[in-house]
Parts: C-alpha cells; structure tokens; sequence
C-alpha cells in the first residue's frame, strides 16, 4: 500500500511539475490553435486529479466521482441527481440495496440546483426548459460541451465538422447540434430543444435560469436573489 | 473526441495498478473499452491450473448498462454456453451501476468454483462497493472479498460436482 500510496503522490506532484511546463509552452506559442485543444484536454485532466481526493461518504456509486446535486433516497442512499435519474429511466430501483425509488424523488428533487461555485470558468451553457426558461447544464456535461465548441471552432477552416456530437448524460446519447443550436436525444430526434452559450457567468435568477440540469434552485434563495 | 469517461479511466487505472488475484485485465491498445482478460481458474475447483481467455467490452450506456462479457477459451460450465455466453443475472436484469469490472470478473470468477449461485453481488451491492472502496484504501487487496467468494464456492461445490457431471 505505501508503495501505490507514493506512487499515488507521484502522479500529483508530475501533474503540477507538467502545469508549470505547460503554462511556459502556453505563453510561447499562444498562437498555435493545436496547443489550445491541447490546454483544454490537459485543464480537464488537472480538474480529474484534484477531484481524485474524495472523501468516500461524498462519493457517488455510480460515477465514483464527487456526487453532483446529490440525491438522497427514502432508503438512505446518496447518488448525484443525473446518476440516479438515468437508473430511474432504467430499473426504478435502488443502485445500492434494490428498494424501489419513488416516483416523486426523480419528478420533483429538493431544491439543489445551485450552481458550483468553480475557479476560472467563463462561459455558461444552457438547454431550453419545457416550460419557459433555461436550465443550466450539469458541471461535467457543460464542460465536455465546452471542449468540443472549441474544437470545433478550431477544425473549422477544414470545414469537416458538421457540427454535430454525442454526449451522454444519465446513460442517453443526446445529439448536439452547434449549426443549429439545438440538441436532442438520438430516440427522439422531434423533440429538439434550442442551447445558448453565453459568456461569462450570468447571476443565478437571471434571464429565466431556472436551476441546474432539472433540478430547480431553492425558493428560499431564489427570492434572495429577487 | 470525446474521450472516455472518468469512471473508465479509474476503473481501468486501478485493473493496471492493483489488479484482483487470478484476474488480468488489459484494455485494448486500439480501443480503450475493449478489454482482454484472462482468469485463473479458482483453486479447489475443476478449472484449477487452467487459465481461461475472455472478452470484455464496455458499451456507450456504461454504467448505466452492463459490461458484455464472453469466454473465448472454450470450457465445459452448466452456465457458459458453446458460444462462450455467461449465464449469470448481474450481466442482465440483475446489473447494477454501482457494480464494476472487477466486480463483474470476481462474480465470474465465483461463477467457475460455483455454477448457478445466487450471484451474492445481486444481492449486496452495497457492501460489495462499500468492500471494494475501503480495501482499496486500506490495504489495496481484495483479500476479504475473495475470502467471501472462496466461502460461497466451497458451500456449492457439492452442488456443483453432481451439476457438472450431468452436463458433460
Ligand atoms: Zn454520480
Ligand atoms: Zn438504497
């Protein structure tokens, strides 16, 4: 163990040494588009170390990644909200022990749609809500969004790029569209919702941001906000 | 592009760096959620000092879908078909999100001491991620966990021999 332990910290301290090298390569060659892909791709690996220290009663069992919006069933169990809906859309039953979810845990969640607080972000991605306004996309969905509208806007000159991509989110594919500005789930193609990218980071409450990924931001705060 | 999920990348990086006892798994040089696995066949079983060659591929849905996961050495098991096909509820209605690869290849594993057990993954899901968690944290071992396994094998070994005889 002492040895996967240190090799453990090895990794850590390589990763600051290759951000350090990383930001000199940056400034000496800011010109060279191949390098920002590059940056991003590295950017989102720092994050992927950093979260790696997650204390296990905060981890969630289904993505092993810090739970996001966590979620905790009648049964006890916690999950992030996205993790648990698409076991919802699946098997309706618990991850961990089998017990039944309750509808209404998935249809109507606690008010925890809160965004994250994060170091350096500058844009803001947002899919249309049914009803009226936006819902801001979850943190791992938005930032993997982020990184294909800049590549894309890199490979553009090459023009082979429809625009188009996969993602997943809560085990669907969803196909975005960034010519058009919509994304869909692959099944269900009529069913398209418009996106926006904004950049920086609008006030919470503001232009009709409901809340993060479905789940709506606490009354109490959102009349702080008003 | 879009890279592969974190969980993978995890998953994959322990499989490498702190592999379950009996069990390879190699993810493909070509694609990353293929995996090449070999496992040992568990001691004080038919299949011991055998090693037996298995395929397992992780589809877009993973997690939320289960690993698919075939023989490809061939072997006489009440539960693996001609075709190298598992028989075993985890990899079907049983799955569980929260279960993992080497989960999956330990249940399989069990699965050779002792066909058709009420796979005990399908039934504690929770303590085997709660175990698969705090081992790796304390002592990086799957010891307990395989000590568990050993014990199931054991009480269906009986079992098994008559099984085994009828089938071949
Ligand atoms: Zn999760
Ligand atoms: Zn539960």
């Amino acid at each position: 163990m002492a040895d996967s332990e240190n090799s453990k910290k090895g990794q850590y301290g390589d990763s600051k040494s290759l951000e350090e090298k990383e930001k000199k390569r940056k400034s000496e060659s800011l010109d060279k588009e191949g390098d920002r892909v590059v940056q991003v791709e590295k950017d989102l690996s720092k994050l992927k170390i950093k979260e790696d220290i997650v204390p296990f009663d905060m981890k969630c069992p289904i993505c092993q990644d810090k739970s996001r919006h966590p979620l905790t069933l009648p049964c006890g169990h916690t999950f992030c909200y996205l993790c648990i809906k698409g076991v919802y859309a699946r098997q309706k039953v618990c991850a961990l022990c089998r017990q039944a979810i309750p509808q209404h845990c998935i249809v109507s969640p606690p008010g925890t749609g809160e965004r994250e607080e994060e170091e350096g972000r500058k844009t803001c991605w947002y899919y249309e809500a049914k009803s009226g306004g936006w819902w801001e996309y979850e943190e791992r969905v938005r930032q993997e969004l982020e990184i294909h509208y800049q590549s894309l806007q890199i490979n553009n000159e090459d023009n082979q790029d429809d625009g188009q991509f996969v993602i997943y989110v809560s085990g669907f594919p969803y196909v975005v569209d960034f010519a058009k500005m919509i994304q869909y789930r692959q099944d269900k193609p009529n069913r398209s919702r418009r996106i926006k990218r904004e950049k920086g980071v609008a006030e919470e409450g503001e232009e009709l941001v409901r809340g993060v990924a479905g789940i709506p931001i606490a009354p109490s705060i959102r009349q702080d906000d008003n | 592009m879009a890279g592969l999920p974190k969980r993978i990348l995890k998953e994959t990086q322990r499989l490498l760096t702190d592999p379950v006892q009996g069990i390879n798994a190699t993810p493909d040089e070509q694609n990353a959620r293929y995996f090449h696995v070999v496992v040992a066949g568990p001691k004080d079983s038919p299949f011991e000092g055998g090693t037996f060659k298995l395929e397992l591929f992780l589809p877009e849905e993973y997690p939320m879908a289960p690993p698919k996961v075939r023989f490809m050495t061939k072997i006489y098991h009440p539960n693996i078909d001609k075709l190298g096909r598992i028989c075993l509820d985890i990899l079907k209605d049983k799955w569980s999100p929260a279960l993992q690869i080497r989960t999956v290849l330990l249940s399989i594993q069990a699965l050779l001491s002792a066909p058709n057990p009420d796979d005990p993954l399908a039934n504690d899901v929770a303590d085997a991620w709660k175990t698969n968690e705090h081992l790796a944290i304390q002592t990086g071992e799957e010891s307990f966990l395989y000590m568990y396994f050993i014990f199931t094998s054991l009480l269906y070994f009986t079992r098994f021999c008559l099984l085994f005889n009828n089938f071949s």
